[in-house]
């Protein structure tokens, strides 16, 4: 496989958001997505896209990456457009609207990027612990969560090979046009989602193999304890919860 | 301690090992003998020291016997390489400095420290199988059990890890070695060969490759030097085994 | 079917900090069909030659031209012709199969390269015979398969479709003696009685040595050295690029180091008849 940082991999460069403590960055996630949903205010929301730009900045990942994700939405713009035309809305809010959409994703991409995926379900399983007087089962919940998250790059490498297998054998994906592409891909979606659903398994049971004690917990060696950078940017994220809290007339 | 390893299946197969042994399974039912291994089966009782191996023990008799497969040579629990050497460390909740200095001396003993930080997909086969058993090697199992992966190595890489097998085996673990090339057999002490998901032949590895005609109609073939032995004797040129090509040809023209 | 290389490099992800060369100014040419190895340690790119030769991939700079094809950067036309004319078995045998049985994983390349697909069940059984497999194997799930196995049926699946040349990447690793002899056999079929072209990429000295007619030596993405089987006789030249030499010239460079003049053979059993006549 010679391609790899598809949508949302790990990048492994050393940068000060990578060493940032995982439950905090998920505790900062969660507060990205509250004000999203409740806001409505421009001043917040700018300033959140101005963080969010910032954050991807100093994660030293190429923008290029940001931008192949910011370029394949474009649809979804428009989209928004026509909607906000159709609805007589004002340009600010259109504007809004939009920059919400880009708030969320190139978010999601920069922990994606900035977070080994061991150490991201190591931070949920220890956010989770705090609910641990629900007697949930956490381990065996983050195990199925782990696999969630894997479901889509992998379904992404399992089409390139299949791709790639059957090109071999008969069907040259890129001489063909695109209506018959998008014809062959309809196609092969459920032999894609065998394979994928296969492979997931596979990987499920290679970790089972190593998990040595399921009851107790399980350290990571990436993680670093809560140090200077994270109180620093989970004060910014709640700088921005109590502006909005004050716009909203809540204080 | 005597004994340490018992498998049974059924009626047909039935063998005990003892610690400090290098094993060798031969013929065609490698899968078979894997499976039994890694789930509770119902025909098959196999004890791993004291313990036996049915659903609620598994976990223990895990952390015991390692079992290395071929299957899952592609198959990474984690992005780089250094995640996947320590992600059963982990599982064994090692603090960070430990899992840190753990890695780096044992990953230099397998000559790839340099590889860390790298993507597992990228290396060459030769280098994952030597990440493969060293994730497995890093938790000090009792019993080691490869899956025809030795045969992915380069030259060098093998004796460099045959090496560090004899030093597992010397410290007390046992290695089992379930492969098709016959060839490794003359590292191992011991041979057993499972053919059709029966046990057909048992003993000591120079006592086993005695049996020419055996292995022949099985399919399994001779290592090359015992062949070069086995006509030299039939011809009445030598009149022992020699295992080295220096000594065959000293013995030859004396 | 001709294949020539012209200084071709490969560089795969480049401009990112992942960028890594994986082949370095290869050149040569394949005129005759007869057996080609390419014998090289693991990481030195043999893979990429075959997925050059299959135009799978682009080369970075130089031209691979493949009979009539030529692969160096332009679009192919009619490129499913060339990858009919070129059979190539992949290292994880897995990779290839994607359909939900065997029967329709070897009716794929028949159907969608339109090749005699009037007779489709009796070329099904007649390539699993000839491989060593039986109609049994017909409804099962090709990924259930054991390693052996799914080796065999991917030579199938190549050579259903009757290629001019068959690429088998790393193919002996882990098969057992008997089938490694079946395998002499069949690709000594298929050069003689029809005159394919095979290129064998592994790096199993011993294997090679028996087969073959033609070496290339690749070590760390180069061509280090080309020539027929005599190349493989030089024990520090394959010690120092991580190759073992075969066990057969290992035993004659022996003999002729303590001064006794034994031929290099190829088969065993000559070879004991050589040491038999110089001992007595």
């Amino acid at each position: 496989m010679y391609s790899r940082n598809s949508f949302g991999s790990y990048y492994p460069i050393d940068s000060c958001l990578s060493r940032l403590n995982p439950v905090v960055k998920l505790i900062n996630f969660l507060i990205i997505v509250l004000l999203v949903i409740f806001s409505m205010s421009t001043y917040v929301n700018v300033f959140m896209l101005l963080l969010v730009i910032i954050m991807m900045l100093l994660s030293f990942v190429p923008i290029k990456y940001y931008l192949n994700t910011f370029y394949s939405l474009r649809y979804i713009y428009i989209l928004i457009m026509l909607l906000c035309y159709y609805f007589h809305t004002s340009l600010e809010v259109c504007l809004v609207y939009m920059s919400k959409v880009v708030i969320v994703v190139e978010y999601l991409n920069i922990l994606a990027y900035t977070t080994s995926p061991s150490e991201s379900i190591y931070g949920i399983e220890k956010f989770l612990s705090f609910f641990n007087f629900l007697y949930l089962p956490i381990s065996k919940f983050s195990f199925k969560l782990n696999s969630i998250l894997r479901y889509f790059p992998l379904y992404l490498t399992v089409k390139y090979k299949t791709q790639k297998a059957s090109s071999s054998r008969g069907i040259d994906y890129n001489s063909l046009n695109v209506f018959k592409r998008i014809y062959l891909s309809f196609k092969n979606h459920k032999n894609i989602r065998r394979l994928t659903k296969y492979r997931n398994n596979e990987i499920s049971k290679c970790s089972e193999l190593r998990l040595y004690d399921i009851k107790k917990y399980r350290t990571n060696y990436r993680t670093n304890k809560v140090g200077f950078y994270d109180i620093f940017f989970l004060l910014f994220h709640l700088v921005l919860l109590y502006a909005h809290a004050v716009e909203g007339g809540l204080i | 301690m005597k004994d340490y390893f018992k498998y049974r299946y059924s009626k047909d197969i039935e063998f005990n090992l003892n610690e400090k042994t290098h094993l060798i399974i031969l013929g065609n039912s490698s899968d078979f003998f894997i499976d039994t291994l890694l789930n509770n089966n119902d025909k098959s009782n196999v004890f791993i020291g004291d313990v036996e191996l049915n659903n609620e023990s598994i976990q223990t008799v895990r952390k015991r016997m390692c079992v290395v497969l071929n299957k899952h040579l592609n198959v990474f629990v984690g992005e780089t390489v250094k995640d996947e050497i320590a992600f059963g460390l982990e599982s064994l909740a090692m603090s960070k400095n430990e899992i840190h200095e753990l890695i780096e001396v044992e990953s230099k003993r397998f000559k790839i420290d340099k590889l860390l930080e790298k993507d597992p997909n990228s290396l060459g086969s030769s280098d994952k199988v030597k990440m493969k058993i060293l994730s497995y090697l890093i938790i000090n199992p009792k019993i080691l059990v490869l899956d025809n992966i030795l045969s992915e190595l380069d030259y060098n890489d093998k004796l460099l890890v045959l090496n560090i097998l004899k030093e597992y085996q010397n410290d007390g673990g046992i290695i089992i070695n379930v492969s098709n090339d016959v060839e490794e057999s003359l590292y191992a002490d011991k041979i057993i060969i499972l053919y059709n998901n029966k046990l057909v032949c048992e003993g000591k590895t120079l006592s086993v490759l005695n049996e020419e005609k055996l292995l022949k109609r099985l399919g399994i073939g001779l290592p090359f030097i015992i062949e070069l032995n086995k006509y030299f004797m039939d011809y009445g040129m030598i009149d022992k085994y020699q295992l080295s090509n220096e000594k065959l040809v000293g013995a030859l023209w004396k | 079917m001709e294949i020539i290389f012209d200084k071709v490099t490969f560089v795969i992800n480049k401009n990112t900090p992942l960028e890594k060369t994986i082949l370095n100014n290869i050149s040569f040419n394949i005129s005759n069909s007869g057996i080609y190895s390419f014998i090289g340690a693991s990481n030195s790119g043999k893979t990429a030659i075959g997925d050059l030769i299959n135009a799978l991939v682009v080369p970075t700079k130089g031209k691979v031209r493949i009979g009539n094809f030529s692969n160096g950067g332009r679009k192919i036309r009619n490129i499913n012709r060339l990858r009919f004319e070129t059979g190539y078995v992949y290292k994880n045998p897995y990779d290839m199969f994607f359909n939900k049985t065997v029967e329709d994983e070897l009716s794929f390349g028949m159907k969608y390269f339109k090749y005699k697909t009037d007779k489709m069940s009796l070329r099904v059984n007649d390539a699993l015979k000839l491989v060593g497999l039986n109609e049994s194997y017909l409804e099962l799930d090709p990924l259930s398969l054991n390693l052996v196995d799914a080796k065999k049926l991917a030579l199938a699946c190549v050579l259903i479709y009757n290629p001019k040349i068959i690429i088998l990447d790393e193919y002996t690793n882990g098969l057992s003696s008997n089938d490694k002899n079946d395998l002499i056999r069949l690709l000594r079929i298929l050069k003689t009685k029809y005159k394919k072209t095979i290129i064998l990429l592994s790096k199993d000295t011993s294997f090679c040595y028996q087969v073959t007619d033609y070496v290339y030596l690749l070590s760390l993405t180069r061509l280090i050295k080309e020539g027929k089987k005599d190349i493989l006789h030089d024990q520090e030249l394959l010690a120092s690029i991580n190759l073992e030499v075969p066990k057969i010239v290992s035993f004659v460079n022996e003999c002729n180091k303590k001064g006794h003049e034994i031929n290099y053979y190829t088969n065993i059993l000559d070879l004991i008849k050589g040491v038999y006549r110089d001992v007595f």
